[in-house]
This record gives structure tokens, C-alpha cells and sequence, in this order.
């Protein structure tokens, strides 16, 4: 907002003034949001690291079986088994919300029916490669979710900044400059007022 | 002894000089890549081996390996006299079949395409049926069991009850085994008591196994209640393993004590399950055949064991080369490899 649209009145004063009341608490509001996301970014990823190695495991170990089953089963085998495996996987993804951040949820729908179709080399691989796929969504959710938040956290804190730095000092700016305006004006009134009063009083005599 | 059986046991003892020996073996795991791979393997008696284009090349080089095997199975047919040679044409050849018709029911059974199902087969002549690409183009897996009408795998019409009952393809599966155990130990009937001994024994140890696994794996599915009803007419043959034990498997709380009280060798083949190692129970099995088509062969060197042991020697030392092949092809590190493999290098 520059000064030169700025109109000097004392209704545009007590505006701007309710207005930079309003700005400051939402200032405020955006600083708790900002705080919050960085405590919940930060936690977030201390879990994430846990996480992903926990994964890594578990893909280590359900690549260690997959390899055996290929050497016991012999490559043809083993695609010919997994080709007999008739509901795949069905996933539904519903969006979910943390302080108005809206993430991914993955909601699984309809597991493959391995139960009776797998040699029991292959069906243990395959219960083992449920379990991480099972990691890998949520796991996929979580990063979703940090890395909306951490999308929001970036926003929230040009907010802050924008606010802080630019907004409420050029507010402050006009509202002091409509008062230095109102005051001179009051002043010019007041000069006004006794040169009237003056020659009034002269005439009277 | 027959007259041409002695022609055989020479035939099949200088064919045993071409499998390949412990160190061909380690120096062929420790090739680095596929292409050192096929190098070593074509100054081995496979010779050159060539990898088909646009083919994932594990799968291609299965195919190739098969094509070599069953080029040595057709040796030893040629060499095999009158009932023996049928004997062997049973062992070996519907042994293989079974394998292709387990494919072409699971292809049906999700509706593969015919093409694919076709590029998943063995690449052999039909033995008991006559055409395989006319029961991968079968409607379902029920068009198919009728298709087998006149064929010795026709007993599989008996199974399709359970088939519905239980929505799977297993009972078919197990099934297909069971006949080609109770065909070989039908056939087995003309060879020597030896030979005869140690044909159910390689076999009937495996059907015992592969039964064993079964139970193991229904103790999962949903209807057990029907498989413990109806135990007779799933397991319709066993070796050593009576349906007693196959139904206790199958009731166990806990598998442990059950599989430590088994007799030898099962309770060695199975005993890896209890550290959840199922792969290592394949090759403890293929590792026990090994030895048993060993020293079948040490005790009846010039009878008709001869032509067994190299059968199965030569089917095992396949498998191990397609692992081999698989591992290499995929970077895997071999000693991964070779601790699930058949020979000890």
C-alpha cells in the first residue's frame, strides 16, 4: 500500500487501525500454526528415519526369501505360480487432514488370495512381500503427509514474514502518517480558529 | 537281464563322464556375469548355448538348459530296451508333463492368454495328451480336465468337486503329482526289485514331501474343517507319510514337536520350516535325492539304477545351473546362491 492513495481521514484512521488489530492476531495465529508444524515436521522425521530403516530391513529380508524361492522354484516356476494368484491388490487412497493440511491416506481394499494357490516357498515370499508393501503405504502416507507439511510450514512462514516485515510496519507507516496528517490539520484548525477568532474579536472592538 | 539292458548300463556309465563335476561347477558360479557364464559352459559337454532375443534371458536360458535335458533323456530312451524303455518314458518324460499341465491349469485358472501360457512350458513333445496348445486355448480349468478324457491324467475329473469347494487350483495340483506317482509305481512293477526300490524311493520320498507341504499349507486356508473330512480323496497317495500324520500336520497347534518327531529323512528335509527357510526345504529334498541316486547307483552299477541316477543326477545339475544362470543374471552374490544349490561347492 503506498502513501499517495492514502486518504488522511479519521474514519480511514480507525479502519486501518481495527484493521492492523485483526493482522497482528492473525500474525500471531499464523506464528502458533508455524510452531506447531515445525514441532510436528520435526518429530515426523525422526519417526520417518526410524521407519525407513525398519523397512530396509524388512525389504532385505523379503529379498533374501524372493532370491531363495527363484533358486528352489527355478524362474519359470516362480512366474507361473504368481500368474496363478487371481485378486491382486486393491488400495482406496482418502485424503485426511492435520491442522488443515490435507494428506493421502491408503485404505487397502482387497488383498491377493495366496493362501491356497502358492507353493509354501513362494506363499511365505509373498506373505513377507505384503507385509512390506503394507510398510512401503504407510510409509509412503507418512512422507506424503511430511512433506505436505513441511509445503505448509514454508507457506505459513512467508506468511509470518510477509506480515511481519511487510504488511504491519507499512500499516504502521500509514496510520503514522495519517495521524502526523490529522495532526497537522488539527494544528492548521486550531491556527485557523484563533486568526479567526482574532479578527473577529477586532472587529467586535 | 534283458538283452538290451546291458547296452543301457554302458550307455548310461559313459553318459554319467558328461555331468559336470564339483569344480566345473564352483568355477562356473564364480564366472562374474552370464556372458563368462555361457563361455564356461560351452567348453562343458552343454556346448554353446545361445540366449534368445527380446526373452527375459534367465528364462531363455531355462529354456535352453531344458532343451539340453531333454536331449539326454532322449539318449537314454533310445538306449532303453522294450518295457524299461517305457518304464523310463514314464519316470521322466510325464514327470516333466505333469509340470506343463500344473501351468496350463494355472494359466486357465486366471485366464492367461494361450501365448503366454505356452512361452511358460517346458519345450517338449507331448507325452499323454496330444496337444498342448489345445488345452491352453481350453475355455477354463474344467474345459482342460475334460480335454484329458483318454489320457492318463484323466482321474483329474474326480478332483473338480474340490475344485469348486475350494475355489483353488491345489487339489488339481496335488493331484497331478499323485498320478504320476502312483503311474511310476505302476510301471516300476517291471523292473528289477532294485531298480524298482530305488525308482519309489526317489519318487515316493518327494510325493511324501510334497504332501507334507500341502498339509502344511492348508492349515491356512479357510475350509479346514472340509480338508480334514474329505483327507482321503485329497491325498490319494503317500509313501511312508500315512494320512494319519498328514491330518496332524494339518490339526498341529505348533509344528515343531511334529516335525522333530519324524522319521529320517523327513524330519531333516522339513526341519529348515522351523527357522522359516522355506527354499532350504526344496534343496534339502533335491540334496537327499542326489544321495539317494548315489548310492543307488553304488549298489547296482550294472543294473538299471544306472539309467535312474544319471535321469536324476542330470535333472538336478539342470536345476542348479538354472539357479546359477538366474543368480549371475541378477547380481546376486553367490554365496546366496550356492547354499540352496544341490551341490555342495
Amino acid at each position: 500500500m503506498s502513501l499517495s492513495g492514502v486518504r488522511p481521514t479519521k474514519g480511514f484512521l480507525m479502519e486501518l487501525k481495527r484493521r492492523i488489530r485483526f493482522i497482528e492476531r492473525g500474525c500471531e495465529f499464523l506464528k502458533l500454526k508455524r510452531d506447531h508444524l515445525a514441532k510436528e515436521l520435526s518429530a515426523s522425521i525422526e519417526v520417518l528415519k526410524g521407519r525407513r530403516r525398519l523397512l530396509l530391513a524388512e525389504l532385505r529380508e523379503a529379498y533374501r526369501a524372493l532370491t531363495a524361492a527363484y533358486i528352489a522354484l527355478g524362474p519359470t516356476e516362480v512366474k507361473s505360480q504368481a500368474r496363478s494368484v487371481r485378486r491382486g491388490l486393491k488400495v482406496d487412497i482418502i485424503p485426511r487432514s492435520v491442522m488443515g493440511v490435507l494428506y493421502p491416506y491408503v485404505r487397502r481394499c482387497e488383498k491377493p488370495s495366496i493362501e491356497g494357490e502358492l507353493d509354501v516357498t513362494l506363499r511365505r515370499v509373498a506373505e513377507k512381500m505384503m507385509e512390506v508393501i503394507d510398510d512401503v503405504i504407510r510409509l509412503a502416507e507418512f512422507e506424503a503427509r511430511i512433506e505436505r507439511i513441511a509445503d505448509e510450514l514454508g507457506k505459513t512462514n512467508r506468511k509470518v514474514n510477509a506480515l511481519e516485515n511487510i504488511v504491519i510496519p507499512q500499516h504502521k507507516r500509514i496510520i503514522k502518517f495519517i495521524e502526523e496528517k490529522l495532526d497537522e490539520e488539527s494544528l492548521d484548525d486550531l491556527v485557523r480558529i484563533k486568526l479567526i477568532g482574532g479578527a473577529l474579536a477586532r472587529r467586535r472592538e | 537281464m534283458s538283452p538290451g539292458l546291458p547296452y543301457l548300463v554302458v550307455r548310461c556309465h559313459s553318459l554319467l563322464g558328461r555331468l559336470l563335476t564339483p569344480s566345473d561347477m564352483r568355477r562356473l558360479a564364480e564366472a562374474g556375469d552370464i556372458e563368462g557364464f555361457l563361455r564356461l559352459l560351452s567348453h562343458t559337454p552343454y556346448g554353446e548355448i545361445a540366449l534368445e532375443e527380446g526373452v527375459d534371458p534367465s528364462i531363455s536360458l531355462e529354456r535352453a538348459l531344458n532343451y539340453k535335458l531333454l536331449g539326454r533323456v532322449e539318449e537314454v530312451l533310445r538306449a532303453a530296451p522294450g518295457r524299461m524303455g517305457a518304464f523310463l518314458e514314464v519316470f521322466t518324460l510325464m514327470r516333466l508333463e505333469v509340470i506343463n499341465l500344473k501351468r496350463i491349469l494355472r494359466g486357465r485358472f486366471t485366464g492367461l492368454p494361450p501365448s503366454s501360457i505356452m512361452a511358460s512350458l517346458i519345450p517338449m513333445q507331448p507325452y499323454g495328451v496330444a496337444d498342448y496348445g489345445e488345452l491352453a486355448e481350453a475355455g477354463d480349468v474344467v474345459e482342460v480336465v475334460s480335454r484329458l478324457r483318454g489320457t492318463p491324467y484323466e482321474a483329474l475329473e474326480e478332483v473338480l468337486d474340490l475344485l469348486r469347494l475350494f475355489d483353488a487350483l491345489w487339489p488339481l495340483e496335488l493331484r497331478l503329482s499323485h498320478l504320476y506317482f502312483s503311474e511310476v509305481s505302476r510301471e516300476a512293477e517291471v523292473l528289477p526289485s532294485v531298480a524298482r526300490s530305488l525308482a519309489r524311493r526317489l519318487i515316493g520320498v518327494e510325493v511324501d514331501v510334497e504332501n507334507l507341504l500341502a498339509a502344511i499349507k492348508l492349515r491356512a486356508v479357510e475350509k479346514r474343517g472340509e480338508v480334514l473330512r474329505r483327507i482321503g480323496e485329497i491325498f490319494t497317495s503317500t509313501y511312508l507319510i500315512e494320512h494319519g500324520l498328514i491330518k496332524r500336520v494339518i490339526e498341529a497347534e505348533a509344528l515343531q514337536p511334529l516335525i522333530r518327531g519324524l522319521d529320517h529323512p523327513y524330519d531333516w528335509i522339513l526341519e529348515p520350516l522351523l527357522e522359516d527357510d522355506m527354499a532350504m526345504i526344496r534343496a534339502r529334498l533335491r540334496r537327499y535325492i542326489r544321495t539317494l541316486a548315489m548310492d543307488g547307483r553304488r549298489v547296482d552299477d550294472y543294473g538299471m539304477s544306472v539309467a535312474l541316477s544319471y535321469i536324476m543326477l542330470n535333472e538336478l545339475e539342470k536345476d542348479d545351473l538354472v539357479s546359477i544362470g538366474w543368480g549371475l543374471i541378477q547380481g546376486i552374490p553367490m554365496e546366496d546362491v550356492t547354499r540352496y544349490l544341490t551341490h555342495s561347492l
